[in-house]
């Protein structure tokens, strides 16, 4: 069955793409580049010009300037029809009039295949999406998470050299969102897809991307690995966009880095260059024991959220949210005084 | 309770309808089934109907003009609907204007400004005689006249319908159709056309409805050459004071257009919208 769905999917290359609407640029010069079978995430706020982007891939809009690609060929000035994308819209855009089988033939029909061959790969594909014995629905009769693959499995079954995904949980509740991100994770790979995907869901991001894209104000800002770009942010923007952040600023001097704790310097090896230290919760450690050599600071307030708990400790006029897990020790007391442990290394970020 | 003092807000609109538009047709269909000796019930003023050609031939001719202006609104509203909802701003106001204006002029008013386009020696004429046209055709005082004049006057009705329905349309639909490879035809052939038909239809029953009745356009634009139900009921009224087969016409006119909104309730909501 996987091997009708086979697309082994063509790479994407974006050269200098941009795009104003009236005076408000929405891409200001994007270059990048999603290989074959891979899955790139464009990950940034509302605004930041991702879902324009997309739908410059798609053909929906037309850039300023710059070059789209599909593989070699220049697809510029190419009809959205004759593209052979796959789209998964926000709100699906399933036909409501044409039940699931036929949602899902669409595209083939479009395309003339023959009805023996239609039958049969629509049966593939709804199999592929879990929604056998949901032929005959009409979208309205459906959850909204069946018509997600609904959607999903319209846009496969025409064997896409390129699936995009505008923002394809957005509609669904937080759990089901979950789930659904880890069935199109498998879809994706089972199919060989090519995809760029759009979410300002930075989990979303982590959990489906090889690769993530972080955008702000039209630019591509970082782009790399999810572990890497959590694990070494180049900005403050990245680094508190994916994931959480405690940004503190740093003295250098003297050939040696020192990170500034209210009144304490500690020194530090870093990684990377900015003015900014990116110190992620869950690497600050809170030590309950008297004396030592580490500053001190005080527990302000504690968020129990199950699996760990948020502390937010004060200092010498900055807060620091530190996220211990359940498990770590006693829970620590609001207004208690505690030491502050860093981590040995931290990634320097532009501000 | 907020039903109640609804039902209580609507009576006096209720009692005006029953009083002077229920009771009066009750009145009309009894009195249809009355025969001239006074006999009741009985089918005396039917019989007389379907036994002489020119009632028969009136009814069929009257359902055929009907038919086809309902026809060429739906071809000439369709494009003009599709202009209106994905027009902008300045293309939908001078749209609506003109295809709203015309229902805020006097329906004679403007049958009567056809009769000096259209009319013998009219502005039509002149066009025809400069393009050295010799014989030109004859555009009012027959079906022609009637068909063009129907037509303007019912326009209106099926465009403000079929714009109810196109809005309602998701442009997200047209982009999934041109991702999935759909051209022009295809996808207005399989997203637009099935997602308007509720409104092609109630468009359609709504024009239909309206040609059976009117009277005015037929007379003026069709003089005497062209005959409609409408208008034999108005000359049986008003010239011949041949009340009894007036009451079993309009019956037959009433009928008929029930049948329609009939076929319009059964067609009108497609299996997809009931969920």
């Amino acid at each position: 069955m996987a091997e009708h769905h086979q697309v082994g999917g063509t790479g994407l290359r974006l050269e200098g793409v941009r795009k104003r609407f009236g005076g408000q640029v929405a891409v200001a010069g994007v270059t990048l580049e999603v290989r074959p079978g891979e899955t790139l995430v464009l990950l940034g706020p509302s605004g930041c010009g991702k879902t324009t982007l997309l739908r410059i891939v798609a053909g929906l809009e037309r850039p300023d300037a710059g070059q789209v690609l599909f593989g070699e060929r220049d697809v510029t000035g190419v009809p959205v029809r004759q593209r052979g994308v796959g789209m998964v819209f926000q709100s699906y855009a399933l036909f409501p009039h044409l039940t699931v089988a036929d949602n899902v033939a669409y595209g083939l029909r479009a395309r003339g295949v023959a009805e023996a061959d239609v039958t049969r790969r629509v049966a593939d594909a709804l199999a592929l999406v879990d929604l056998v014995g949901r032929e005959r629905h009409y979208p309205a009769q459906l959850s909204g998470g069946q018509q997600q693959r609904v959607a999903i499995a319209r846009a496969l079954v025409v064997r896409p050299a390129l699936l995009l995904l505008d923002e394809p949980f957005g509609a669904l509740d937080l759990k089901l969102r979950r789930r659904m991100q880890l069935e199109l994770r498998g879809v994706l790979r089972r199919a060989g897809a090519t995809a760029l995907h759009v979410t300002h869901d930075q989990e979303e991001a982590l959990a489906l991307a090889d690769r993530v894209a972080v955008m702000r104000d039209g630019r591509v800002e970082q782009i790399g690995a999810g572990e890497e770009v959590y694990a070494r942010p180049r900005t403050a923007f990245v680094a508190s966009f994916l994931g959480e952040a405690n940004l503190l600023p740093v003295e250098t001097g003297s050939g040696a880095v020192r990170v500034v704790l209210g009144d304490a310097r500690v020194p530090m090896r870093t990684t990377g260059s900015g003015t900014l230290a990116c110190l992620r919760p869950e690497h600050l450690r809170l030590s309950d024991e008297a004396g030592g050599a580490q500053p001190r600071g005080t527990v302000r307030s504690a968020v129990f959220l199950g699996e760990a708990t948020v502390y937010e400790v004060a200092l010498g006029g900055v807060t620091l949210k530190a996220r211990v897990p359940a498990g770590a020790g006693d829970p620590l007391v609001v207004g208690r005084e505690v030491g502050i442990l860093l981590p040995e290394q931290l990634p320097l970020v532009e501000a | 309770m907020t039903a109640r003092r609804a039902m209580l807000a609507a009576t006096p609109a209720v009692a005006l309808l029953l009083v002077l538009f229920a009771a009066p047709v009750a009145g009309m269909v009894v009195g249809s089934f009355r025969a001239r000796d006074g006999a009741f019930p009985s089918l005396e003023l039917y019989q007389l109907l379907a036994t002489q050609d020119l009632f028969v031939r009136v009814f069929a001719e009257t359902i055929a003009l009907g038919l086809a202006v309902t026809a060429i609104c739906l071809v000439l509203g369709l494009p003009l609907a599709w202009a209106y909802v994905r027009g902008g701003a300045a293309t939908r106001n001078v749209l609506l204007f003109a295809v709203a204006a015309p229902l805020l002029i006097s329906m004679v008013v403007r049958v009567y400004g056809w009769t000096i386009l259209l009319g013998p020696g009219g502005l039509l004429d002149h066009v025809f005689e400069a393009f050295g046209v010799l014989d030109p055709p004859r555009l009012m005082y027959n079906m022609t006249g009637v068909i063009i004049g129907m037509v303007h006057v019912f326009l209106p009705f099926m465009v403000l319908t079929l714009v109810s329905s196109l809005v309602r349309i998701d442009l997200r639909l047209y982009e999934s159709a041109a991702i999935l490879g759909a051209g022009w035809w295809r996808t207005h052939r399989t997203v637009t056309v099935p997602l308007i038909r509720p409104g092609i239809v109630a468009g359609s029953v709504l024009v239909f409805a309206l040609t059976q009745g009117a009277f005015v356009t037929p007379l003026v634009l069709g003089g005497t050459a062209v005959k409609v139900t409408a208008t034999l009921v108005y000359t049986d009224i008003f010239v011949l004071f041949d009340w009894p087969r007036a009451t079993a016409m309009a019956t037959v006119l009433l009928v008929a257009v029930l049948g329609i909104v009939v076929v319009q309730s059964r067609v009108g909501r497609p299996a997809w919208m009931t969920r």
